[in-house]
This record gives structure tokens, C-alpha cells and sequence, in this order.
């Protein structure tokens, strides 16, 4: 008898040893999802294991989707209430859309210390109407203009950065380059096609003069005087049939990147990634950088095209220890400078731009220390807000510069008040 | 007496249906599952067409405006004329090539039926990402082999998928391309449905191949076209996948190639605008339901 209740006792005992262990456990280890695409885990991978170690108790399991599957699942999730990740990569073009659907947490708190050090272009997206802040910015896109030099030469121009910069000083000086390049070698000044895109070189162009979709007030500005001068000067590039008519990310495309059938192609830092990368691993030496072209005299040489940020979900069940992985990677220099170096992620993060690394020189771009003038770009980025009818609006805009663009229209400034028209009634803005 | 007999035939049906609950059980995942996400969703919809609603969060009740807005939206009233377009570009064509296809299939004439049955028909069982993968390097203005192949005869390239009207065509040529072998199948199961001996009769009495083609084969097979055409007409409204790759997820030069699901789908999905995306989605199975009833009326069997 006495050694059945022994038995008993000490089962119970080894019993409760485990579900203690057990539990423990448990409460000690924090598991986070994040969903994000294949850049950033190629990006992040030694600085999320360095995390792991000096934070054995929270485990980030990433989940790797494209883009447009992020988006896609976040928007079930959120509907749904289920299944929503802990934090979530978000290109700022969609960023506004999910602050809207208020599924994201308000990090606006935790942020302040990091307000005024984060390239200041990125707020707009990542704030609601109330300034309210919902994002990390991680990295911004800084425009600047690549060239071919093997083109320029081509053409009968010099090819190193000094001399072409005085060159391609204002946007019309591009132009002139760009009837000589024409002339001399039947190619072309840089890729727009005229339909089938999302124009997002004439995007940048107006993000250039801070003029855009809407003002800062949201109203819709798309047929500002500096919008239709933008469209204007597309115009006639495409009317003299200067710009090569082949939509952005399509096998045409990528051939005339590789074969150098255009001399330039204003676009964001991350592009230089995809050259040496993919697009064009053979042209090592052929391509160089200048700043941006300007469109009136003391006009800004910066641009931006893209750039992501991440969120933590306001779903998310240790909201502390999602702050503690993003303030441990995103607001670390060494971090971002190795992603930067590896992925052609430009940080969102000044105190990076001053680093030596930017003026390393780089081979694939014939020696030129190329990131310096994105640096210097990012520094002057203009004011531009997505919004969260972005797409719409990009919707709307492509079928009226398509119908400029092929004729239709005459003149830049009707197809751009009808555009304007159009996406006054369909977003309700003013 | 009549209401004594129905009520016997309904103690009938319960009682059958409670003898065959195990069948009934097996059946039922079926059904669960329909009403779980088809039925629910399609319910839903409707009731979410009366109201604005991003997604997630609160839903805003505004009557039917999402219907009376759909009179005024331009995209939406280009994708009905685009379908409308579609629709005459390659249904007429497609149908009438598939049945020459089955005629000569189902002839006793042609040896290697099989081989070219599946030859006809495996477009339809191809991955559509890869299919229209393949038309964009084809069609590409540049760098494609169409125009290669044009330029052989001394034709200046063509801007194919960057042209509207082209733009169009081209869908309808891979649309063609696509589902030909599918009506095809149809058609043959139709025409394998006509007795032979109505040909012998007809070769007795003397008449030609041609003639046995529109005085047989053609009115017996009515109902199969119609339900060819049928199919089609629908397949035109809800084509997605083909405009959505071929142009890189836009609705085409101008809009020219935006049907109205693909609409429907970036209204709802990219726009976050679902009270008025379901609104269209009702609106669409009006239109559908009407034209439905305008094509068996003016093609179906006269009772």
C-alpha cells in the first residue's frame, strides 16, 4: 500500500516537473512571424542570427512570399482576423492602403527617438491622418541617372561621370544628348514605353518638383502645371521616337538594358542591384552615374522611386519583442551598411549615408564611387504622399497618358485634366 | 384525396431519406462545403453591395449607390465594351473552327484521330503562366519572333500588345489558341451523339458531304453550340488570367483589354473598394442572365 501511494506521489511529482518545464519554456520563448519577400532574407540573414543569439528567447520565423502575395494574404488575414503575421514587410506605394485598413500597430511612441534621423520622405506613407506612425522605414529609393558609357562614347561624347554631368545638366540638355545619341547610333535616351506600364519614370519626374497625385492638403493636383510640363517634355521624346517603346520588366526590356540600345535610365539605387545582378552581369564597366537632370536652374537633383518599411501588426501577441527585433535591425548602422553591400538596399537610415562605405569604388560601374550621389540624392528627397488610392489613381493616370502618348490626345494638359477629372470622382478627393 | 396523396408522398420522401441517410452522409462534404464557400460568399456579396467597405473594419450603409455609380464608371463601361468586343473577335470564329475540327475528327476519313485530338486539345491543359509567356516574347514588338518572322517579307515591325485594337486581337488570337481543343471536345461528344445511319440515308438519297454538314449536322447539333456559345460568352466576361499576364497585370493599352472581372478584381482587391466590387459582380450576373436568356431564345429548340 505504502508503495503504491509512493509510486503515486512521486508520478505526480516527475508529472508536474514536466508541465512546469514545459510551460516554462513556453513563456520564455517568443515565437514572431514576419512575412516579407526573398530581399530581405538575403539581406537580414547574418543580422537575424546575431539576433537569435543575443535574444535566445524570441525565434523569428520569417515567411517568404513575392510582394503581391504579402499583400494579397495580408488583406485576407486582416478581413478574415486570422491568421495575421506578428510583423509585415510593406513597400510604401502600399503602406498608406494598410494604415487605413488599421490593421497595423501604432508605433508612434517607440519611433520618436528615431524621428529625425529616418529619411524624412518616408513619413508620409507610414502616418495615418492624425500623424499617427505605423511603419519602420528601412529603406528609400534615391533617383539619380545611369548611363551606358559605351553609348556616350558611341555617340561621340565623353564617357566619364565629370564630363557627362555638364552634359546632361537639365532635362532639355538630355534631350539634345539624346537626338545626338539617335543620330549617331539609332539608339535610344532612355525606356518609356507609351502603353502597357505603370509610368513610373514619369512618376519620378514629377516627384522630382514635388508635384504628384495629390497636394498636401490630398487634393488632386495630377494636371499641375509642372505635371503637364513633365508629360509635355515625354511628349515630345516620344514624338521624335527618342524613348525605346518597351514596357519596364519584360524580356524586351531587360535585352535593351543588357545590349545597351538606350544611353540613359533615370531610376532608383536598387536598379544598380538588379544590373550587376541579373539584368546585365556582362556590361561590368559599360555603366556609370550622374545626378539627375534638372528642370529649371537650383532645381533638385533627387528623386524617389520605391522603398519599404516594416510594421508590426496590431494582432501581433508580444508587441515588445517585435519593437525589440526591428530597433535592433533596422536602427542598426552596421546592419543596414552590410544589406546595402549585399542587396543594394539603400537604409532609410541617415547616419549610414556618411559612412566610408558610400565611397567605396565600384567595379561594375567602371571604378565610380556611384553611391555617394545617391547619398547626396537622398539627402533632398522632395515631399510626395502615395495615399492610400494610389493605385486607382496609377490606374486612371495610365489611360490617359497612354492616350496622350499614342496620339489620341493632343495636348498633355486635356489628357491630364481628364485624368485629374476622373480620379476626382473616383476617389472622392477634391 | 390529392392532399391524402401528397401527404403520403412526402411521409415517402422522409422516410426514404431516412433510409438512405448513410449515402446522404457521404454526399454530404459536398454540400458543406458549397455552402461553406460558394453559397455563404455568394450571399454576402450581395449584402455587402449595398455598402462601402475597405476590407476590414467598419462598413458604411449607402443603398445602391455602388449600383446607380457603375452607370457613371468610365473602366467599368470600357470593360463591358471590351467584352462585348472580345466576344465577336473570337467566339463566332472559334466555335465554327472547332466544329469543322470535330466534323473532320468524327469523319471516317481522317486516320491518327487521336494524335490530333490531343494535339488540339492540349493548349487547354497547358500552365496559362507559361502559354502567355510565351505569347509576350512572340508578339514582343522588338524582340519577338512574329515580327521576325514578318519582317522577312519586308513588314515594318508591329507594336501587337502596345496598340488598343491590336492589343485586343491578340488576346482573342490566344484565347482562340487556348480553349479551340476544349469546344472542339464538346463538339465531338455531340457529333458522336448523331446516329451514322441519318448520313447513310442521306448519301443514299444523294446528297453531298456539304450538303449532310448544314442539313444534318448543323441543326442536330443546336443545342451543343448553344451550349458552346453559352460557355463562351460567360468565359468572355470572367476572362482573367490571359489579359491579367500578357499585360503585366494592367487592363492594356488604354484599358483595351480590361474585362470586367479583371476590373472586378482591381476594384475589389487592389482598389479595396468591395461594397462596389460585389456591386459589379451582381451587376455582371444580370447582364449574363439576360443575354443568357437572348441566346437560348434566338438559338434553341422551338417546342
Amino acid at each position: 500500500m505504502g508503495r503504491k501511494i509512493r509510486m503515486l506521489i512521486s508520478t505526480f511529482v516527475v508529472a508536474n516537473l514536466f508541465v512546469i518545464a514545459s510551460t516554462g519554456s513556453v513563456l520564455a520563448k517568443t515565437t514572431l512571424t514576419v512575412w516579407w519577400w526573398q530581399f530581405w532574407q538575403d539581406a537580414l540573414t547574418p543580422a537575424i542570427e546575431d539576433f537569435h543569439q543575443d535574444y535566445p528567447e524570441i525565434k523569428i520565423e520569417q515567411e517568404i512570399l513575392g510582394p503581391s502575395d504579402v499583400y494579397a494574404n495580408l488583406l485576407l488575414a486582416l478581413s478574415a482576423g486570422a491568421g495575421i503575421p506578428d510583423m509585415v514587410g510593406l513597400e510604401s506605394s502600399h503602406l498608406t492602403q494598410y494604415v487605413s485598413l488599421g490593421g497595423l500597430a501604432d508605433i508612434t511612441e517607440e519611433m520618436s527617438p528615431w524621428y529625425d534621423k529616418i529619411d524624412q520622405g518616408k513619413w508620409p506613407a507610414a502616418k495615418d491622418k492624425e500623424g499617427r506612425i505605423y511603419a519602420m522605414p528601412v529603406d528609400s529609393g534615391p533617383v539619380a541617372l545611369y548611363y551606358r558609357r559605351d553609348v556616350f562614347e558611341e555617340a561621340g561624347f565623353p564617357s566619364n561621370p565629370d564630363s557627362v554631368q555638364p552634359l546632361v545638366d537639365t532635362w532639355d540638355d538630355l534631350y539634345e544628348v539624346g537626338k545626338q545619341v539617335k543620330t549617331a547610333t539609332g539608339k535610344f535616351i532612355f525606356p518609356q514605353a507609351k502603353t502597357n506600364n505603370d509610368f513610373r519614370i514619369f512618376e519620378t519626374l514629377m516627384w522630382q518638383q514635388e508635384a504628384g497625385y495629390v497636394d498636401r492638403e490630398g487634393k488632386i493636383v495630377i494636371d499641375s502645371p509642372k505635371a503637364v510640363r513633365t508629360l509635355e517634355y515625354l511628349g515630345k521624346l516620344w514624338k521624335e521616337d527618342l524613348l525605346l517603346d518597351t514596357p519596364a520588366w519584360t524580356a524586351g526590356w531587360y535585352a535593351a538594358l543588357d545590349a545597351g540600345m538606350v544611353a540613359t535610365i533615370p531610376n532608383a539605387i536598387w536598379l544598380g542591384g538588379f544590373l550587376w545582378s541579373w539584368i546585365c552581369p556582362e556590361a561590368s564597366g559599360k555603366w556609370g552615374v550622374v545626378p539627375l537632370p534638372v528642370w529649371e536652374e537650383d532645381g533638385v537633383r533627387s528623386s524617389n522611386d520605391g522603398g519599404s518599411n516594416i510594421s508590426i501588426t496590431k494582432a501581433c501577441g508580444n508587441k515588445e519583442a517585435a519593437w525589440e527585433f526591428i530597433k535592433y535591425i533596422f536602427t542598426n548602422k552596421e546592419y543596414l551598411i552590410d544589406a546595402w553591400r549585399t542587396a543594394d538596399w539603400f537604409p532609410s537610415l541617415m547616419a549610414c549615408w556618411d559612412d566610408p562605405f558610400v565611397d567605396e569604388p565600384v567595379e561594375f560601374f567602371g571604378g565610380q564611387a556611384y553611391r555617394k550621389i545617391f547619398a547626396e540624392a537622398a539627402k533632398v528627397i522632395p515631399w510626395w504622399d502615395y495615399t492610400k488610392d494610389y493605385h486607382e489613381m496609377n490606374s486612371i493616370m495610365q489611360v490617359y497618358v497612354t492616350t496622350y502618348a499614342l496620339g489620341e490626345i493632343e495636348s498633355a494638359e486635356e489628357a491630364l485634366t481628364k485624368a485629374a477629372a476622373e480620379m476626382r470622382t473616383r476617389t472622392g478627393r477634391e | 384525396m390529392a392532399k391524402q396523396g401528397q401527404r403520403i408522398k412526402e411521409e415517402n420522401l422522409f422516410k426514404k431519406i431516412r433510409k438512405n441517410r448513410i449515402p446522404y452522409l457521404f454526399i454530404s462534404p459536398f454540400f458543406i462545403l458549397f455552402a461553406i464557400f460558394m453559397l455563404y460568399p455568394t450571399i454576402y456579396s450581395f449584402y455587402l453591395s449595398f455598402f462601402k467597405w475597405s476590407g476590414a473594419g467598419p462598413k458604411a450603409y449607402v443603398g445602391l449607390l455602388n449600383y446607380t455609380d457603375l452607370f457613371t464608371n468610365r473602366p467599368f463601361k470600357q470593360s463591358l465594351i471590351n467584352a462585348v468586343i472580345l466576344f465577336f473577335e473570337y467566339v463566332p470564329g472559334m466555335t465554327l473552327l472547332a466544329l469543322i475540327l470535330a466534323s473532320l475528327l468524327n469523319s471516317r476519313y481522317l486516320g491518327l484521330q487521336s494524335v490530333f485530338r490531343t494535339f488540339i486539345f492540349l493548349p487547354y491543359v497547358t500552365a496559362i503562366i507559361a502559354v502567355t509567356y510565351a505569347f509576350q516574347l512572340l508578339l514582343d514588338k522588338r524582340f519577338g519572333m512574329v515580327n521576325l518572322f514578318l519582317s522577312w517579307f519586308g513588314i515594318e515591325p508591329v507594336a501587337w500588345l502596345n496598340t488598343p485594337n491590336l492589343a485586343r486581337i491578340c488576346l482573342s488570337g490566344l484565347v482562340t489558341w487556348r480553349w479551340l481543343g476544349y469546344n472542339m471536345v464538346l463538339l465531338l461528344a455531340g457529333l458522336q451523339n448523331i446516329s451514322p445511319e441519318l448520313y447513310d440515308a442521306a448519301k443514299v438519297d444523294g446528297a453531298t458531304p456539304t450538303q449532310s454538314f448544314f442539313r444534318i449536322t448543323l441543326p442536330l447539333m443546336k443545342p451543343m453550340l448553344l451550349f458552346c456559345i453559352l460557355l463562351s460568352t460567360i468565359g468572355t466576361v470572367s476572362l482573367f488570367d490571359e489579359p491579367f499576364i500578357l499585360f503585366n497585370a494592367g487592363g492594356g493599352p488604354r484599358d483595351a483589354t480590361l474585362t470586367p472581372v479583371l476590373y472586378l478584381y482591381n476594384t475589389g482587391f487592389r482598389y479595396l473598394h468591395f461594397g462596389s466590387a460585389s456591386s459589379i459582380a451582381y451587376a455582371l450576373f444580370i447582364i449574363l442572365f439576360l443575354i443568357g436568356l437572348f441566346e437560348i431564345k434566338v438559338m434553341g429548340e422551338k417546342k
